[in-house]
């Protein structure tokens, strides 16, 4: 599988196979997140999902963040629990917004500080 | 006999068309005992041809002697200066050029100069020499010209807006979204209404008056052909137009004009009464009396004619591009003024083209009478017509003392909400306040300049739909749906050596422009580089910078070795000044930097003159200055695309911060033009918000975004990245209707039969970034044409001693990462120079 990694700008063109013994093979990178990425685009894909969600009484939105890297396919649930939720002020960077987002067992954060200074 | 209701009968005068010559005859007649109301089709005033043309009052050497068009030009020339006197508008006399290029073009000057005899006009023919020397930008070819020192410079929608002010204070009313339909005759024993002109809108209402004068413009023949067998008819005649860039303000001091030849009738170059630069028009017969869309062979064609006056004409400077519609009559190719034989009551202002401008003055003056005549109207006491225009103070223009005292009294004019064209908030409510007030985002933007700017609206947008729908109680998106619903510059060293007070005693060691990524890390560094006094001015209402709106990962990977959103990058730095007790004042605009040239009368310090609403004008006093002001987006004059100019048309940033920061979502079907990574990250983030992201069009063979946000932006949601390919055509008359799309050959060119159509409602430009440099041009830094941004050594210093740089203001940055590294270069740097000044 050809792919290109999304970590940094440099965005490397990895090859990753998996062998006849199951092992996986990643050419093309220049660092360990970069053999890394190609691994897991072959396994199971993941991507951070970031978004916003309502704040209750305010047109401005909270923009929040998966604390970390989710499997590529639950990112329509991700969102949607996103939209169905509203939170209330103040809210602090790295506050928890989703326990265990769409049962990734991932939290989903805020990621500004809205009415604290 | 004035009647409260307007679906009732009841006014004396019902002027059709609230365009120049329609307000201008409005405002004349309210001189007299006379109610009078304005229909205009339209939302605002000056919604046809005088919101889109050249500006120019014509001098009246050119049109046939003999004619109307001759005598209301001379007439209404001479007018001019009272009238813009009056009404508070700029206008200049800075005379005409008509250039000759060879024996054959001098001829025809020979018979412009006898024409202008024969008009009463003082004209003279200068020679070359004569020429280079009044104009040293004009091109070479060029070997005589014709000067006629009466033309002049104007700003037609100020002047119209103005007219209506001074109408509505007079007691004209104004009825708009009022297109007049119907007009016919009462019939007898109707209500006492006998004789007099019914007038049906489209939406029922119905309005009635003893006469009505049509100034209707391009749909004034419709009109007249209700009511008189004496049949017009207008040819819409649409004239493309280029804007430039202040920059190019002085490029000409007179208004260029070319001998009319076999060519057509030649593009003009000139400057405007606002500091920039118009150039053109084209003249092309169309169909459709609405399409004022602009084409790829119109503006090749002002481009290429320009070039005949002005062969340096730089295309980088475009701004905008627009087109406007002439109403050209074809039956007799004059104005056609005063009462139509046939219809008597029914006044007439039909075909109003060039010179109608010029001749509005005249034409309000002259129709006025006639109407007044017909009634048997008396003149008001000259004592009780009021004077007032609902002016408003235009900050830009201020002295620092006037401007410091205003803002004190009124905190609004303290908000710079408009930064190409410094307009403030209190401006732009003014403006909406005003009797005819804004109602639109288009009615903002010609009162107030606020989107007129380089940028052309991408950083003020948002705020103006915030004033508007404040002032007029309606939710701010209301106003992105559709286009309805010169004086001198200051003097810009007076404005920084002004008598302001001084904001303390002790100056500064650092003062840092700007409290995004590259001011917070520059400011940071230079406290720990034992600068004592450092502090922080921020434009925005908090720091952050464009960070604040980058709510997607993939910041801080090298600084950090983690992988943080803008606003946690941006917070890791605001916190670290905060621990470092260094001030970031916010909602405060710098407004320019009086370097130190002369280090032994001021100590070597420069002056950073600064407004906010708060603290009103402040002058600091600094050692060291470190730019940290960022870039902005390429806006979409400056891509020259054609078509129409409907709402729904952004840049990208902009719709990064409505979406993200605003909760305001534009459309729900997007084409982004241009793949920079802003266009690409915003692909994503509208298909999240429930958008279809219909394609990501790119002009060059290969994305300019990075490859990591073609892969995890469109790849990863199917959106098509469509390269070697662009936008030929905007559609949509009010808002968006979809765009077409065309593949380009090698030099970019679209290859016909390749176009591909997408309804839409929304276009994104993502089309590159531009450092934002005018404090730096003030400053006098010298500049790199490369990067747009000042040259700087290794130690981020500019030309100008004790003045440092860092980040987007040098150069459009991939990594953020790297904003940080240089900015922290250029604080230490710049503590180092505050130090040694000590020594």
């Amino acid at each position: 599988m050809k792919t290109i990694c999304i970590n940094c700008p440099k965005g490397c063109e990895l090859d990753v196979t998996r062998q006849a013994d199951g092992t996986i093979v990643v050419t093309g990178h220049a660092c360990p997140r970069g053999e890394a990425y190609g691994r897991a685009e072959l396994e199971n894909p993941t991507r951070m999902v970031t978004g916003l969600v309502r704040i209750a009484g305010m047109r401005k939105p909270l923009p929040v963040k998966t604390k970390t890297a989710i499997p590529k396919g639950k990112i329509d649930a991700v969102l949607f629990a996103l939209h169905q939720t509203t939170v209330q002020l103040p809210v602090k960077i790295g506050d928890v917004i989703i326990p265990n987002v769409a049962d990734t067992g991932v939290d989903v954060v805020a990621t500004t500080n809205i009415g604290i200074w | 006999m004035c009647l409260e209701d307007q679906n009732d009968v009841g006014d004396d005068v019902i002027v059709i068309g609230a365009g120049v010559v329609g307000c201008a005859v409005a405002r004349e007649l309210t001189r007299y005992n006379l109610n009078v109301r304005v229909l205009e089709a339209g939302s605002d005033v000056a919604e046809g041809a005088s919101k889109a043309n050249s500006a120019i009052v014509h001098a009246g050497f050119d049109a046939k002697p003999g004619t109307n068009k001759a005598k209301f030009n001379v007439w209404g020339n001479r007018l001019f200066e009272d009238v813009c006197r009056e009404l508070k508008v700029p206008f200049r006399r800075n005379g005409s050029l008509v250039l000759a290029f060879g024996a054959e073009d001098e001829k025809v000057l020979e018979d412009l100069k006898a024409r202008a005899g024969q008009n009463g006009v003082p004209v003279e023919i200068i020679g070359q020499d004569d020429l280079r020397t009044r104009e040293p930008n004009v091109a070479p070819e060029a070997t005589a010209a014709l000067w006629a020192p009466t033309g002049g410079i104007c700003c037609p929608y100020e002047l119209t807006f103005r007219l209506a002010e001074n109408a509505a204070a007079n007691g004209a009313t104004f009825s708009f979204d009022a297109k007049v339909e119907k007009v016919e005759k009462g019939e007898k024993g109707e209500k006492g209404e006998k004789g007099k002109w019914m007038l049906t809108c489209a939406d029922g209402r119905v309005f009635a008056a003893r006469a009505v004068v049509n100034c209707a413009g391009i749909h004034s023949d419709e009109l007249n052909n209700l009511v008189s067998a004496t049949k017009y008819a207008i040819q819409a005649r649409r004239g493309e137009y280029l804007m430039l860039d202040k920059d190019e303000d002085g490029t000409f001091d007179a208004t260029m004009f070319q001998v009319p030849s076999k060519m057509g009738k030649g593009i003009l170059v000139s400057p405007t009464v606002d500091g920039t630069v118009i150039v053109g028009p084209t003249a092309e017969d169309i169909p459709d009396k609405e399409d004022r869309a602009t084409t790829y062979a119109g503006l090749e064609k002002v481009t290429a004619g320009a070039r005949r006056t002005y062969p340096g004409l730089p295309l980088g400077k475009v701004i905008t591009e627009f087109s406007g519609l002439r109403a050209h009559e074809t039956t007799v190719g004059d104005f056609i003024l005063g009462e139509a034989p046939d219809a008597l009551g029914f006044f007439n202002a039909v075909g109003v083209e060039s010179p109608g401008l010029t001749s509005a003055p005249a034409i309000g003056l002259w129709l006025s009478e006639r109407v007044a005549v017909k009634l048997g109207a008396s003149k008001k006491n000259p004592q009780l017509i009021s004077k007032d225009v609902s002016w408003w103070p235009k900050t830009r223009e201020m002295s620092p003392e006037a401007l410091a005292e205003l803002v004190a009294r009124d905190p609004s004019f303290g908000r710079v909400i408009c930064r190409c064209e410094e307009v403030t908030e209190g401006e732009i409510r003014a403006a909406i306040r005003a009797r005819v007030g804004a109602r639109t985002l288009d009615g903002v933007k010609r009162r107030t300049r606020s989107g007129m700017g380089r940028c052309q609206g991408g950083f003020c947008t948002p705020r103006v739909i915030e004033i508007l729908g404040a002032e007029l109680g309606l939710p701010p998106e209301a106003f992105l749906m559709s286009r309805k619903t010169a004086p001198r510059r200051l003097n810009e060293s007076a404005r920084t050596f002004g008598a302001s007070k001084d904001s303390g005693a002790e100056p500064l060691d650092v003062l840092v422009i700007g409290a995004g990524p590259a001011g917070l890390a520059a400011a940071i560094a230079a406290k720990d580089a034992g600068a004592a006094r450092v502090l922080v001015l921020e434009r925005d209402d908090a720091p952050g910078g464009i960070l604040q709106q980058c709510i997607h990962n993939g910041f801080g990977l090298h600084r950090f070795k983690e992988e943080l959103t803008g606003p946690e990058y941006a917070q890791r730095f605001i916190d670290e000044a905060r621990t470092r007790s260094i001030p970031l004042v916010c909602g405060t605009m710098v407004l320019g930097i009086d370097p130190a040239a002369d280090a032994v009368g001021r100590a070597g310090l420069h002056l950073v003159t600064a407004m906010s609403p708060r603290g009103g004008l402040k002058i600091y006093r600094t050692k060291a200055v470190v730019l940290a002001m960022g870039c902005r987006e390429r806006p979409r004059g400056a891509l020259m695309t054609p078509g129409t100019r409907p709402a729904g048309v952004y840049t990208a940033g902009t719709v990064q911060r409505l979406v993200n920061m605003d909760g305001i979502m534009p459309g729900k079907r997007v084409v982004i033009l241009g793949s920079g990574d802003i266009g690409l990250i915003m692909a994503r983030r509208l298909t999240f918000s429930g958008a279809k992201v219909l394609a990501c069009i790119e002009i060059m063979k290969k994305s300019s975004g990075l490859a990591r946000n073609v892969v995890q932006c469109l790849n990863d949601y199917d959106i098509p990245l469509l390269l070697s390919h662009t936008v030929t055509d905007v559609e949509g008359r009010e808002h968006v209707t979809g765009v077409k799309v065309a593949k380009v050959d090698d030099a970019l060119k679209p290859i016909p039969g390749t176009e591909m159509h997408f309804d839409c409602d929304t276009l994104l430009l993502s089309c590159g970034l531009i450092p934002e440099n005018e404090l730096t041009k003030k400053a006098g830094v010298e500049m790199d044409p490369k990067t747009r941004g000042p040259k700087v050594d290794a130690n981020m210093a500019t030309s100008v001693p004790g003045i440092f740089a860092g980040g987007n203001v040098v150069r459009v940055y991939d990594l953020v990462d790297w904003v940080s590294r240089d900015s922290e270069t250029a604080g230490r740097a710049a503590a180092a120079y505050a130090k040694g000044l000590c020594a």
